[in-house]
């Protein structure tokens, strides 16, 4: 994979919405999202967010340069905002939702016309702290896999005090001969496949 | 100093870049929105020499490199506005805009600018769209500005108080810089690419 365009997300997107891929125009954006220290110093704790755009448009050598991300948000600390981010990305889904639904009318120098620019958010880049705050479900606890959702199999170790995350054969197909050994816990694994979140 | 020397190189680069095509096709094309053809009319504009006869600057690229070091060295609006009234006093023929609203509009119409919304200090809301003019936050009533203690000095108050908002989110708009890709023909050919030059093959 050498562009996200040879990605199965960016395929089945194309799928789905096949008027939007139909003019190549139409804009595909990621959102990165994480925190920083303004002083430059680690001794003071202050966290600061913000909220970048990648274009997908670009070629990989470009889309990926400093030059050709979009700072959108600035959210200031000192304290992260936490699940409130939601109240800060106000502005810029507005504008997202601007430019999906309705498009916004953009001239075009090289065919020296105007046009209806769409836009649409393929997906977010963030470390596994600012998944959280992006998506809402916490990654402590016996319910850390925003994945496996409800289904996360985890245990409680009860003398460290620590919870752990075991039962990685019940990830294989049913039919996989792992599933049957006996040497991982002293158990054959019935359990099915988490059922995989879409949307 | 290393720093102030690769600082103004990125500016010379960015005014490259970013202008280059459109500084080199002369005139006004047809068939652009008001706000294409603000931008070009900005850069024709300011594609003044700064001075008869000055080959290294254009005005624009003078004003940004000055804004540039105003932001770095946190100078007051006050002190930029003299210097700029200091300049313009020594050299009469300067081309730069005498008054620091004019320098501000001006790097604001290239689409640098940004809106400053004001927040609640316990991240409720934001003071945004029909919640601008309220004062204290809808849901746990924190205030929206700073508060300051008040000195019971013998002085009356003033009449009119200057409010500092306890939380500010910059937001830069989204919608201007993806416009901004289609109009520059740098960077217009390259929003296509992932259709149009892309090796389809199925690898």
């Amino acid at each position: 994979m050498r562009h996200p365009a040879h990605d199965e997300a960016w395929k089945s997107f194309d799928r789905l919405h096949g008027d939007f891929s139909v003019d190549s125009c139409n804009v595909r954006l990621g959102l990165a999202s994480d925190d920083f220290n303004p002083f430059r110093t680690m001794s003071i704790s202050h966290s600061a967010w913000l909220v970048m755009m990648v274009v997908y448009n670009f070629p990989p050598w470009l889309c990926m340069k400093p030059e050709y991300t979009m700072l959108s948000l600035l959210i200031p600390g000192p304290q992260s905002p936490g699940n409130d981010i939601d109240v800060y990305l106000q502005p810029l889904i507005q504008d997202l939702r601007d430019l999906w639904e309705f498009g916004v009318e953009t001239y075009d120098v090289s065919k020296n016309e105007k046009f209806q620019m769409h836009a649409a958010l393929l997906w977010t880049i963030s470390d596994y702290p600012g998944y959280v705050m992006l998506s809402g479900w916490s990654t402590k606890g016996r319910l850390a896999c925003a994945c496996c959702n409800y289904d996360t199999n985890s245990s409680y170790l009860k003398h460290s005090h620590k919870m752990c995350y075991m039962d990685h054969c019940g990830l294989l197909p049913m039919s996989h001969p792992w599933r049957s050994n006996k040497s991982f816990n002293g158990k054959k694994e019935l359990r099915s496949t988490p059922h995989k979140l879409e949307g | 100093m290393i720093d102030n020397v690769d600082s103004r190189d990125d500016i010379d680069g960015l005014l490259y870049d970013t202008f280059k095509n459109v500084v080199e096709t002369k005139g006004i094309k047809e068939g652009p929105n008001n706000e294409a053809r603000k931008f070009y009319d900005l850069i024709n504009d300011a594609n003044k020499e700064l001075y008869p006869g000055c080959e290294s600057f254009s005005t624009l690229s003078f004003i940004i490199r000055l804004y540039l070091l105003k932001c770095l060295h946190g100078w007051r609006n006050s002190s930029f506005i003299d210097l700029l009234q200091l300049l313009k006093e020594a050299m009469p023929n300067l081309n730069i805009p005498e008054s620091f609203n004019k320098t501000k509009a001006m790097i604001s119409d290239l689409g640098l600018d940004y809106k400053k919304i004001h927040a609640c200090p316990q991240d409720c809301m934001l003071f945004w769209k029909e919640n601008e003019s309220l004062d204290v936050c809808s849901i746990f009533k924190p205030s929206r500005w700073k508060e300051f203690p008040k000195d019971n000095s013998a002085f009356e108050e003033p009449k009119y108080e200057h409010k500092v908002s306890a939380k500010v989110l910059r937001h830069f708009p989204l919608i201007p810089r993806l416009q901004r890709l289609f109009m520059s023909s740098n960077t217009d050919k390259s929003m296509r690419w992932h259709d149009e030059e892309r090796s389809k093959d199925g690898k």
